[in-house]
């Protein structure tokens, strides 16, 4: 152990005491959002402020109503007799310029739960390895980064939904896609061939729209798909809010970047204070060049609306995000279902889907597994006569980091 | 069941001349119980040396995601099924080395080799039991087990060799049990 911890300790206590400061002062900006959310009734006017921000270029990020208020409040209703959810996650193993061999692997985990029946659930893995030149490298012949590798993995997660929904297309029960994390995605410049994998991703969207819109039509149960965001810092209502306290001449980039008089609060405190627990907030629309371009691109169906659901206990609320297609957020009934499966499985787990939790748990590659995948490469390497040596670096370090060990007793 | 007459419960997975513990996945549990008597026979070798034992113990450990169920207590039918059946929920028998046969022979002491792990772990057949405790050399052994409550090992023990036997028997064999414990 080399971390001295006498002398970091000093510091975690200034840290904690600059975490209480800082919810002592958020709570009073807290209150003002929440008279200005309660008050915020006049949709005009909010689409007013809104267009206004588009019109000036302001680069306004946050919500838009999408029907009715945006301080509606709504409580739960019953979930459907039955449902069957489908649950994927993703897990990987980066590629290791140390490593004896250049690979990376991605596993996808999945969970079909058959709500409303006592029928076994069904765990789905599906691992791949990548070890080809156009795998591993970007278009400069370097080996591509973590985030490269991201992208492809949510990508395949979104295949892998749609391919389980695809097989259960005939179930005569609603079928939910639980996604963890964000529907929303925008794959950056560290990713190779990042247009074809948004493309991909948004295929899969399709697909998934495309087996909704025919179990619609035989009448046998919509596909409603959800990303699941729970751990999140987003402020759409919040800038929105900020929006609606600036005079028309201050609606300009260089106001909107700040957040005025709510510097630092953030949603999810925000709705700390207004769902009780299985209460969500009114479904909203974020602004952002992203979701414009899902609609644009892809089609009014896709674009992305959200809606923030308190999944907690009395005492313990827990504010979760969880976006949706259009074609899932237009339907009052749709999103009542979401709503309510949902709950139905957080009560599971207490406070986290317990599908998603499954998922996550077939998904995730341990440091055990990743150790025998490493074994098992080098030795088919060895039977096919190539060199196995980690990095001179790679060595170094595992023996620093390695258990101290006797030094071999000699025979007597 | 197996074609050796005995029900597979497990494999080894650590082992020593006094005992072992083998592991089986939590659906498989409906069959072994305490005191139970279970066999073993070496895999690469001859097949000549079977290895018999008690259960001393089994246990099954918790994870982070059944405590967390458990403090939800709202317990789904359909998760209880999908953590007993589908998670690899790994139950643990332990296992106390009464003796062994070799070439039909039963010989009432520690064997001479552990089993190796992944050998088959299977529960003894009444024929088996009945043959191996004409014997009572077994309940030494039990009375000499560390770390094991003896007394309750041994009446379960007792009364499952009593229970091989046709009806007839079982007092008899109890009797004699009795002396012979009286005598140690």
């Amino acid at each position: 152990m080399s971390l001295e911890f006498e002398k970091l300790l000093p510091q975690i206590q200034t840290m904690g005491r600059f975490a209480a400061y800082r919810t002592s002062s958020v709570s009073e900006r807290n209150a003002l959002a929440r008279d200005l959310l309660a008050a915020a009734d006049d949709l005009q006017e909010i689409w007013r402020k809104i267009e206004l921000a588009r019109t000036n270029d302001a680069g306004y990020r946050g919500a838009a109503p999408l029907a009715g208020q945006i301080n509606e409040i709504h409580a739960p209703v019953a979930p459907p007799e039955q449902a069957t959810l489908i649950a994927v996650d993703g897990s990987q193993v980066y590629p290791d310029l140390h490593a004896s061999a250049l690979y990376y692997l991605t596993n996808i985990g999945g969970l079909v739960f058959h709500h409303g029946s006592d029928a076994l659930p069904e765990p789905i893995s599906d691992p791949q390895l990548y070890y080809s030149d156009r795998d591993i490298r970007d278009r400069e012949g370097q080996l591509i980064k973590h985030a490269a590798v991201n992208a492809r993995r949510t990508v395949q997660e979104s295949q892998v939904l749609a391919h389980l929904a695809w097989l259960r297309r005939a179930a005569p029960v609603p079928l939910l896609g639980l996604m963890d994390g964000p529907l929303l995605h925008l794959f950056g410049k560290d990713v190779p061939y990042a247009e074809k994998l948004e493309a991909d991703y948004r295929s899969a969207l399709v697909h998934l729209y495309d087996i909704h819109r025919q179990r619609v039509e035989q009448g046998i149960g919509p596909v409603h798909v959800v990303g699941y965001v729970d751990r999140h810092e987003s402020r759409f209502v919040v800038r929105l809010l900020h929006l609606l306290t600036l005079e028309d001449a201050q609606v300009k980039r260089s106001v909107l970047e700040a957040a005025g008089d709510f510097e630092g609060l953030d949603d999810k405190a925000l709705y700390q204070h207004l769902l009780l627990p299985g209460q969500r907030s009114a479904v909203m629309v974020q602004q952002s060049p992203q979701n414009k371009s899902y609609k644009q691109e892809t089609g009014v169906d896709f674009e992305i609306a959200f809606f923030y659901l308190n999944v907690g206990t009395p005492g313990q609320s827990n504010i979760v995000r969880l976006e949706l297609p259009m074609w899932v957020a237009r339907s009052t009934e749709a999103v009542a279902q979401v709503q309510a499966l949902v709950l139905d499985q957080c009560q599971i787990m207490g406070r986290y889907p317990y599908v998603l939790a499954r998922a996550d748990e077939l998904a995730v590659v341990s440091s055990l597994e990743k150790h025998h995948l490493e074994n098992l490469v080098n030795v088919e390497l060895l039977k096919n006569q190539q060199v196995v040596e980690k990095s001179p670096k790679q060595m170094g370090k595992d023996q620093a980091r390695g258990p101290r060990q006797r030094y071999p007793q000699p025979f007597r | 069941m197996t074609a050796a007459g005995t029900y597979d419960i497990g494999r080894v997975l650590r082992a020593s001349t006094e005992g072992f513990t083998c592991g089986l996945r939590s659906q498989e549990l409906q069959y072994p119980a305490y005191g139970a008597f279970v066999q073993t026979m070496h895999l690469n070798g001859d097949g000549s040396l079977v290895v018999i034992g008690v259960i001393t113990a089994i246990r099954i450990d918790d994870d982070p995601l059944v405590r967390q169920l458990i403090m939800a207590n709202t317990m789904n039918e359909a998760a209880l099924r999908d953590q007993r059946e589908n998670r690899l929920v790994p139950v643990e028998i332990d296992v106390l080395s009464i003796g062994y046969m070799h070439n039909g022979h039963s010989i009432y002491n520690l064997p001479p080799r552990p089993p190796m792990s992944l050998d088959p772990v299977g529960l003894c057949n009444a024929d088996t039991i009945e043959y191996f405790t004409e014997g009572l050399d077994f309940i030494r052994l039990i009375l000499k087990a560390r770390n094991v409550s003896t007394e309750d090992l041994l009446g379960a023990a007792i009364r499952g060799a009593a229970q091989s036997r046709a009806t007839q028997h079982q007092r008899a064999f109890l009797v004699a049990a009795g002396r012979r414990l009286a005598g140690c």
